[in-house]
């Protein structure tokens, strides 16, 4: 091959270059390999796996630092934050509006009343502090629960 | 008897017989004619021994579980002195970055790093074994881009159009980047010529 123009002019340099000992690979290098592809371990040497570096110190204290301060400024966050209310330990709110429907009138409680137990079998309740509603019946409902009471009365007696 | 018969065979027909029937024999002959060949150029690139035996490892890993991807129409030679120009210069980037945030700087440019001392290697001294070492620093002060043409031309003797299918780069710039480096080369060399 006849030698181009630059070949000529960097004659030393390419002939320094061409001298150069030629490098060989190390000795197991072929066993080597060969352990490598036959283990299927292919990236042993050369690449680390991601989840290796992960754990690296220079990468794991780093990320623990700030999982602390994270930790830290919720810890004094919550100390700010108002404390819940406990169900058990508060006092129901007493209503005060009373709605009103068509026949079906809504009370306020009545004046408390409270006695052990009625000559007639029926019980009555200490109505104090409680608030339930009362719902109001005309005449013709009256006459139908007092026509009830009455026969369930009459069937006890008889059971008796 | 088939060791003497794949022996033979070309580089393509071997990676050829290693496609189609799997031959491991064919792939370890493939092995043994590239292993020197692919570690002087990455040595020469680099200058560390030991990771240019990995990359060159690396590179016959990748030859032997991509092997479906060679296509013929391209020289076997070529295809392997890409993969490994490919590590070569993933790891060279991958030093460089390393270096920046590194307090030791190397090289009188940052673009270089120390070679290590390989004195002690059988296959490294010679009778000019200083002359060698100073070649070598010297060709690391050369730019990246410039000093693997440099090798491919000059140490491993591919011809200019194979260059260029190795590096991707168009024949013309492979020429003006091949003298380049070899005018750099020249300037921090002055003093040997004299001898």
């Amino acid at each position: 091959m006849i030698p181009g123009y630059d070949e000529v002019r960097y004659k030393n340099i390419i002939n320094l270059l061409k001298q150069m000992p030629k490098i060989t690979a190390p000795l197991n290098f072929e066993s080597d390999l060969m352990r490598r592809i036959n283990s299927g371990n292919f990236n042993e040497n050369y690449k680390v796996k991601w989840w290796d570096k992960l754990f690296l110190p220079s990468r794991l204290i780093p990320a623990a630092a700030f999982a602390l301060s994270i930790v830290t400024v919720f810890y004094f966050l919550n100390f700010n934050s108002i404390e819940p209310e406990n169900p058990f330990l508060t006092k129901p709110k007493i209503r005060e509006t009373v709605a009103q429907t068509s026949n079906k009138q809504i009370f306020p409680a009545q004046t408390p009343e409270y006695t052990e137990a009625s000559v007639n079998g029926s019980f009555r309740i200490n109505k104090e502090g409680l608030n339930f509603l009362q719902i109001r019946l005309n005449a013709a409902e009256k006459a139908k629960i007092n026509k009830l009471k009455e026969e369930i009365k009459a069937y006890f007696k008889r059971k008796q | 008897m088939i060791d003497i018969k794949l022996n033979g065979l070309t580089d393509e027909e071997l990676i050829l017989e290693f496609q189609q029937n799997n031959t491991v024999k064919a792939y370890e002959i493939l092995v043994q004619r590239y292993k020197n060949p692919l570690i002087n150029y990455i040595y020469r690139f680099l200058g560390d021994y030991e990771t240019c035996a990995d990359i060159v490892q690396e590179t016959m890993i990748k030859v032997y579980r991509n092997k479906d991807s060679y296509k013929s129409i391209a020289k076997f030679s070529t295809w392997i002195y890409t993969i490994a120009g490919n590590l070569a210069r993933t790891e060279y980037q991958r030093r460089k970055r390393r270096n920046i945030f590194s307090i030791n700087s190397y090289g009188d440019d940052g673009e270089t790093f120390d070679i290590s001392d390989e004195s002690a290697r059988p296959d490294v001294i010679t009778d000019s074994g200083i002359k060698d070492k100073i070649i070598q620093k010297a060709l690391l002060k050369v730019s990246d881009s410039y000093r693997e043409m440099v090798i491919l031309r000059d140490i491993q003797e591919l011809s200019y159009e194979e260059i260029a299918e190795v590096t991707g780069i168009a024949v013309g710039t492979v020429k003006s980047r091949i003298n380049r480096g070899r005018n750099q080369l020249q300037k921090l060399l002055k003093h040997i010529y004299k001898d």
